[in-house]
This record gives C-alpha cells, structure tokens and sequence, in this order.
C-alpha cells in the first residue's frame, strides 16, 4: 500500500500527460494471433496480445517512436509511429516460409473460423479467474457449470450434460478417470494452462465417443523461443479455506531441442459455509465454527516436457503426475450422525473418510510436415489411481474387517493406452481434408472392503474423415463422418458374505443370489456413426454465423450396465442394465456474433434430441439392502435438450468495460403421457455473470494495466427437477477485485486480488455433490496470486 | 436490440414448455409411536409403531427399518463389537401398501426388541414413496439397555 501511495504521489510531481496506445494482432488470414510481443523503443515498454490478439500499451508520452510486433513464425513488423493522443494500431503480420520457427508454432494457432463456435482461454484468463479448480475457472463461461464436491474437486458441465457426456484432453489425448462418479474431480493441475480450447456442443468427430455436450482441451503444446531460459513463480493464497498453493515453472529451448517443467502444490483447510447446522433427513447437524470439518485437501503436481524441433517435424514427450487427497465431510456419508462432526481440534487434518486420487500420464505428440500435409501421430498411457478411505463399517455382521489396509473401502485402478493418427492434407485447394483413427484401450481393477464399481476392460477403435470447404471468403462449409466399434467386457462379482446374511435373514436362495450378484460378467459390442454438417458464414466484418447439424453418442458405462448395490455417495441401490445401447443424440446449433468497435455480441441456441438418454430412474420397488430405500435402475428414455448462451461485452469509455453472459437450459424425458416428462437431473439453473472493470493508475510508473472490477454471479431457482432431486433457491453473490502488471520484483509480475461471495452469502449450487445433503457453497473468499517471471 | 428481442422470445418459449403434469412433490413422513418420549428400550420389550403418510397426489408404498448404530460413532465390525457372545444386532424391517390417496397412515404392533439384543443405539429408518417414485425418509434414534439396567 505505502508503495502505491509513493508512486501515486510520483506520478503527480511529474504531472507530464500521457496516452495509450491500444490495437490488436493479426495474421495475413486475419486469423488472431495471441502472444505476439508488443515492444516500444526506445521507452522499451512492451506488452503481449491477448487471447483476442488484442493489446495495450499506456503511460506513453507524446512524442515519436518505433513498434516492434513480433510472432513466433512471422516477419516482425516495425513501423514509426506518432503519438499525441490516445491511439490505436491494428498489426497484420505475414507468414515465414516454412523453417523451424514455423515448425515451433505449427498447430499452437486455434482456428476460431470453424463453424462450431470455441474460446480460447489463455494463461491470463486462468490467472484472473483461477478459483481453486481448472473447470471452476471456467464457470464465467456462458453454458459451462462445474460440479464441484469440497474444494479441489469438480469437472464440468456443458450446457447440462456432464459426467460421460463430456471430453476433457491435453495436446488431444483424452483425459480418463472415474468420470461417471458424482464425486470424482479432474485430476488437473489449475497453474498448468497454457491455452485451453471449450467447445460447447457436440464433437463426435474429433473424439468419438462421450464428446455429446462438447470438449474441453488444455494445449500444453508452445515452443519456447529460440535460445532462451525463463521461468515464473506463483503463488496463491485463499482465506476460505487457508489454501496455500506454489507452482514454479522453467523452459528452455537451445536450438532444436527444448523442456518445459513445473511442479506445484496446494494445501487447504477446512473451508468456511455460512451456516452453523446443516438440517438433513430431519436431523440438525452442527457446523462447528462455519467450519465444514474434514474437507481439508492437499495437491502435488509435476510436469516435464521435452521436445525436439526437426527440419520437417516436430515431436514432444510429456510426463506429468496428478496427485490429490482430500477429506469428505463425515456428515454425508451415511444416515447423520452429530458425534463424527464434532470439532476435532484441527482445521488442516484430513480424517477418514477421505479420497485420494493419482493420475500420471505419458504423452507423445509429434507432428510431420509433408509436402502434401501434416501427419499427427499421438501415443498415451494413463494411469489413474483412486480410493476411498473410510474407517471400516459393515452392515453385515458377518464381514471382518481385511487385514491389509482395513479401512480401505475402494481402490479402482484405471490404465488406458492410446493410439491415434490422422493426416490433415494441405495441399487443396480450398479443402481442408483431414482423416485419421484412434484407439483407447482401458482396464479397470477394483479392490477394497465395499464394492461398487466392476472390474471392466474395454476397446474402441473410431474411424473418421472430415472437410471444411471453403466456398468464398465469406462461407465455409463441414462435413465430418465417424464410425467406432467397441468393446465392453465386464467381470462378475458375487458377494458370498451378502448372500450369507441374507441367507441366516431368511431370505429365498434366489433372491439372496440378485442381492449377492453385485455385478454381472458382459461382453458387448457396439458400433456407432456420428456425423456432422456445418456452415461457417461472415458475411462482413461485423457479423458471423455458425450452424450444426448432426449425430453424436457415448458407450454405456460399466456402471451403467453391470452393477448392483448401494452407492455409497448418493445412498442409492443403484442396478446396472446389460442391455442398454449407446446414448444417441440429434443436435442442431446455431451462434451468431456481431462485432463493432467497442461492442460484441454472442447468442448460441441449440437443441438436442436424444433417443435414449441413460440415468438413473427409480424403480417403485424397495430394495433389501439396508438404508437403500427403493432401487434406482440405469434406463434410457427419449429426451429432448434445448438452451440458449448469451453474452455481451462493452466499452462503455475509453476506462470501463463491461462483460455480460446469461445461460439457461430446459430438457426433459419425452413420453406420450404428459405425467412422464420429467426434467432431466443435473440441470443448471437459468444464470449468469455480469462485471464491470474499470482501468485505473494509469501513468504511474511501475504499474500497468491495473483495473479494479466488481462481478456478480447469479442463478434463479431450479424447480424443474428430476424426481428425488432437491429444488434449489437461486442466489445472487458479489465479488471484486483488483489486477495489475508490476515492474516488482520483474517485469511483467503480475498480481491479482480478489474477492469471492464478498457478503458471505448462504446459497446453494444445484450442481453440487452436496447439494443433496444440504451443504451450502463456501462463504466469503479473499485470495491473492502472485506471479513473477524470470 | 434486434438481439435482445429474439433472446426476449426464446426465453418466452422455453418458459412456456410448461410441464405442471409431473409429479416431483415427495410425501412427508410423521412418526407418532415410539413417541419421543418413548424412544428407550430394554432387552424383550415390545413397543408400537406408527406413522402418518401425506403425498400432494397419491402414496404408494412403505418401510420401516431398525439397525444397530453401534456407540454412535461408527459402524465399526459387528463380529467384534457384540460385549457377549450371544448378543445379536436386532435388525429388522417391514414394508407394505400405501392406500393412493393423499393420506394414510401404517401401523405395527407389538415390535419386540429381541432378549438378546445387542445394547446400544439403533437408528428406526421410516421410508415412503408415491405413485410417482418420489421417495422420503426420516431416521430417528432408538435405544436398547440390557434387561435389569436401570437408568
């Protein structure tokens, strides 16, 4: 603060005027160049692009100078300029004749010119919006929710459709968990971005199967610059929760060879809710302190990459490991019990129960240019580890405990492999052909005192060709075809201590056995088509529209067809249906934006219509398990999906800015009788983001681009909810915030404070893992990031 | 302004896809015996249940259920926690028709805890759902002493 108040004070002693000079980069396709270097001589003040290629450069004094644009890939443009006002400089920089610098960049350009609308995140987006999780980061984005259990766990939700239903992928390699688990998170480390591609809307062709609501694909794919070694640190610090978090990342490049690695961690308590009880079923269940106790986590994370630059290719090789452990409220596990959330006397232990989850990865992405088009090879393993630990309990009485690792309650061990190729040809004329295959083989262990999940293995192989056929400047047309056959092979699991305890319960033997059978052994193929028509048209500058047609699925879970018994989540009997086919869905999406100076506008309607959507439906029967309540079976009904994204971002003057996104999704079952046409589960609430920035400092020295913003995050009540789901109030929440560039402790440190749920509202996300339990979100948030480059 | 008209209209149509026919009302459950007064036990007592069910279209079906809760801490391994040999955890439940109709009410007579029950706390589990699946349930707490233990 008091060096603010000095440099205040120095910029008013100096009381000279000056001026900013804004513009933006582009490329001779007029494509956006993001992370082009902006430099001013001789002052040296220098910037660099955004994700629009847009830039800004002030503090400038009248007077004469030279700009310097430069992208990696591209003649550097230098120009004299002239500076007596506020002004503006649109660069269009022209392509190198293929060399190395060209490899270096080759493909790290998103093309935003396709005819499924796509935003681009940057590092600079994940640095002002980071909020504990990759995909929580996300939740400004019009038709992107987070499903969030605790802290550091959630995945996405794209325009209503989560778990299996969307792809998440790094450098293209899709990213495999337990995705189909309500309490399953990414394993993704949130300071590893370094661009990262959401498409909202179907992609049956890029990934094949699961990619029905659209795809999420971080691009760790950047070439440092020839010759160089640098780095950043960063730091993060959160009051809800105590989080501590420090990532330090380094590259460097001779030549043709280069690394990048980074390692992180994070440390959090028991984060903070603006309640004192939670009541479920009936029961008050104290909060001690607003404290939810057992929710304290920690994450280590670690990345290396290295790559190599050949005259006609390029090729990289990435490790990186995932792990993160974190504690469960004790309260939602099980009927309620106020003795296990008494205070412990810690806020920053993790107590049973708690999960644990490890993710490594080994990624080989390479790139060969022919003369005729680019070849892309990408080989991966994956190794995903997760468990729950809970001190053991059992409903049977005849269960012991295990002697190894007794209050280990699940242990699944997913590894997956994967080979894709395609070719993308080049050298048409106004075509854009591009065809190829991907394999994914996976295998599925499971152990511990419980069971819920079966042992699977499973094979796909996915075929496609696709087009983009550039009519005129203005119109471009898509097609894509895909076919993938699969494999599905479940193992069966039969509980001989159930069946006993049914048996000494006086239960049939037949009737014994359905209960005991906690999985079935399957053995199923499928083959599935998917295919797209698009159209890609820009009329002038100011306008352009999307439209899609066309079919994608997802392959039923092994959960979905083969299993029996309680969820020890949802505190459901939940029953597996061998005989479920692919979920098929129809889908029709259009946007249309519209651009001028100082105004954009976006609006995305789509419709879905699904043949078969697969959830869980209850079944009018008890179940005997005990705390089970009725049977939930996996089925598939006729479904129809449709929503609209809006979103609108102003100048209101030459300081303030405004941004504004509002979604809303409305689906339901199709049924001939009207008393069946239940809403779907899971379906975000009609919200949005509104937030107001406003540039300030501007003329100070050793501070840049400093704005100060105030955002409000709002949802209405969702009351159109699947039956057993819980209506949810909607809410309105506030926070503010401040960014900066700093010339301290080096250039282009950058510092972002920022408050979240600033009035300790009590609201509840109908999204949430805890939703169901009564949990509310977490309550105020002040965090700080930090990060310095060097 | 264009914009926002056809946003004002898109919104009006999906609004209006009403779907007031489904049923997502769950029934409400009001457990009048044991009554809360009446919620300790000894070994070999008998007891009454009973239950008051209303639904906002019709109920269809119940259960009741009783288990063993250990020291309400856990549900640490049974085999261990039983203090005599041939103590037993008492579980045990019912289940039966609803009238559909809006209320109803079920009752069990003569419940009794077994001579050789395990004591401690046992959780008394009431669940009920309607014609449409909605289903509810409500836990209370109930608790056994060995037989002569006076409190």
């Amino acid at each position: 603060m008091l060096l603010l108040c000095m440099s205040i004070s120095i910029a008013n002693a100096l009381g000279q005027k000056s001026y900013t000079l804004t513009g933006s980069v582009v490329d001779d396709k007029n494509i956006v160049l993001t992370g082009a270097a902006v430099v001013i001589h001789p002052v040296e003040a220098g910037t660099v692009s955004d994700y629009n290629g847009n830039f800004e450069i002030d503090n400038l004094l009248a007077g004469t100078y030279t700009l310097e644009v430069s992208f990696i890939g591209h003649h550097t443009l230098t120009d004299t300029i002239t500076i007596s006002k506020n002004s503006t400089y649109h660069a269009r920089l022209k392509c190198t004749p293929r060399h190395l610098k060209e490899i270096a960049i080759k493909g790290n350009r998103i093309d935003t010119s396709k005819s499924r609308k796509n935003e681009v995140v940057s590092t600079e987006f994940m640095m002002q919006n980071l909020n504990g999780t990759f995909i929580k980061s996300l939740e400004r984005l019009p038709g992107v929710n987070s499903m969030d259990i605790g802290a550091n766990a959630s995945k996405p939700v794209i325009r209503g459709m989560g778990f299996n239903r969307v792809v998440v992928s790094e450098n293209g390699i899709k990213q495999e968990g337990q995705q189909w688990g309500a309490d399953h998170g990414l394993e993704i480390d949130p300071f590893n971005i370094e661009t990262a591609e959401i498409v909202k809307g179907a992609s049956g062709i890029e990934y094949g199967s699961d990619a029905i609501g659209g795809y999420i694909n971080i691009n760790n794919d950047l070439v440092p610059e020839e010759h160089s070694f640098s780095g950043t640190a960063s730091l993060l610090g959160k009051s809800v929760n105590g989080t501590i978090g420090a990532s330090a990342y380094l590259q460097g490049r001779g030549e043709n060879n280069y690394f990048k690695g980074r390692i992180s961690a994070l440390d959090f308590g028991d984060y903070r809710v603006p309640t004192d009880e939670i009541v479920y079923l009936n029961r008050r269940i104290p909060v001690y302190n607003q404290r939810l106790k057992n929710t304290a986590g920690k994450e280590y994370d670690a990345y290396l990459q290295y790559g190599y630059l050949g005259k006609t290719y390029k090729t990289s090789l990435t490790l990186s490991n995932v792990y993160q452990k974190s504690g469960f409220f004790p309260g939602a596990h099980g009927v309620p019990d106020i003795d296990r959330v008494q205070h412990d006397g810690s806020y920053r232990n993790i107590d049973y129960p708690h999960q644990l989850a490890n993710h490594s990865k080994v990624l080989s992405n390479s790139k060969f240019f022919l003369s005729s088009g680019v070849l892309l090879v990408d080989l991966a393993y994956q190794y995903n580890l997760r468990q729950e630990h809970s001190l053991f309990h059992t409903h049977y009485a005849n269960q012991p405990a295990p002697e190894k690792d007794p209050n280990l309650e699940f242990d699944f061990r997913l590894s997956t492999y994967i080979a894709n190729a395609k070719y993308r040809v080049t050298a048409l004329n106004n075509h854009k052909v591009e065809f190829g295959f991907q394999n994914q083989y996976r295998t599925n262990t499971s152990a511990g005192y419980n069971f819920l999940l079966p042992e699977y293995n499973s094979y796909a192989l996915g075929l496609f060709v696709k087009d983009e056929y550039q009519l005129s400047d203005k119109l471009t047309f898509e097609a894509g075809l895909r076919y993938d056959a699969s494999n599905l092979h479940t193992e069966a699991y039969f509980d001989p201590i159930l069946y006993d305890y049914f048996i000494s319960s006086g239960m049939s033997t037949d009737e014994a056995t359905f209960y005991a059978q906690r999985s079935s052994q399957i053995n199923k193929n499928y083959g599935d088509i998917s295919w797209l028509l698009g159209l890609f048209y820009q009329p002038n500058k100011n306008w352009i529209a999307r439209f899609n047609i066309g079919k994608a699925f997802r392959m039923p879970t092994a959960i979905e067809l083969a299993s029996n018994g309680v969820h020890h989540g949802s505190f459901r009997h939940e029953l597996g249906d061998p005989d479920l086919d692919s979920e098929r869905g129809y889908y029709v999406d259009a946007n249309a934006e519209f651009n001028i100076e100082g105004l954009a506008i976006g609006l995305s309607p789509y419709f879905y219509y699904f043949s078969n959507y697969l959830f869980l439906q209850p079944s009018g029967e008890w179940s005997q398990l005990p705390h089970a309540g009725q049977i939930y079976k996996y089925s598939q009904s006729e479904a129809i999906l449709m929503g609209i994204e809006f979103m609108a971002r102003k100048k209101l003057n030459s300081r303030m800015n405004a941004d504004f996104t509002l979604e809303y999704v409305y689906n339901r079952q199709v049924s001939e009788e009207s008393s069946q046409r239940y809403p779907l589960p899971f379906t975000p609430p009609l919200n949005g983001f509104v937030e107001l920035d406003y540039s300030i400092f501007k003329g100070l020295s050793g501070l840049s681009n400093t704005k100060v913003f105030v955002n409000t995050r709002f949802a209405s009540s969702q009351n159109r909810v699947a039956r057993n789901e819980e209506s949810t109030d909607g809410y309105i929440i506030f926070g503010a915030g401040l960014s900066t560039k700093l010339s301290w402790p080096s250039q282009n440190s950058e510092l972002v404070l920022q408050g979240f749920n600033l009035l300790n509202k009590r609201f509840y996300n109908h999204m949430s893992f805890y939703r169901q339990v009564e949990i509310p979100e977490q309550g105020r948030n002040i965090q700080i990031m930090f990060k310095v480059p060097f | 302004m264009k914009n926002t008209l056809i946003l004002a209209a898109l919104v009006l149509f999906f609004v209006s896809c009403n779907d007031d026919d489904v049923d997502t009302t769950k029934p409400t459950i009001e457990i009048i015996k044991p009554a809360e007064d009446a919620r300790h036990f000894h070994q070999g007592d008998t007891f009454d249940f009973e239950a008051l069910f209303t639904d906002n279209v019709a109920l269809k079906s119940y259960m009741v259920e009783i288990h063993y809760n250990g020291d309400g801490h856990d549900h640490t391994a049974a085999v261990k926690s039983t203090t005599e040999d041939d103590h037993v955890e008492w579980e045990q439940s019912w289940s039966g028709d609803l009238t559909e109709a809006k209320e109803d009410r079920a009752a069990i007579s003569g419940i009794e805890v077994p001579a050789n029950a395990e004591p401690g706390e046992y959780h008394l589990g009431v669940y009920c759902f309607d014609t449409a699946g909605n289903e509810s349930q409500v836990f209370i707490d109930i608790e056994v002493e060995e037989e002569g233990h006076e409190h």
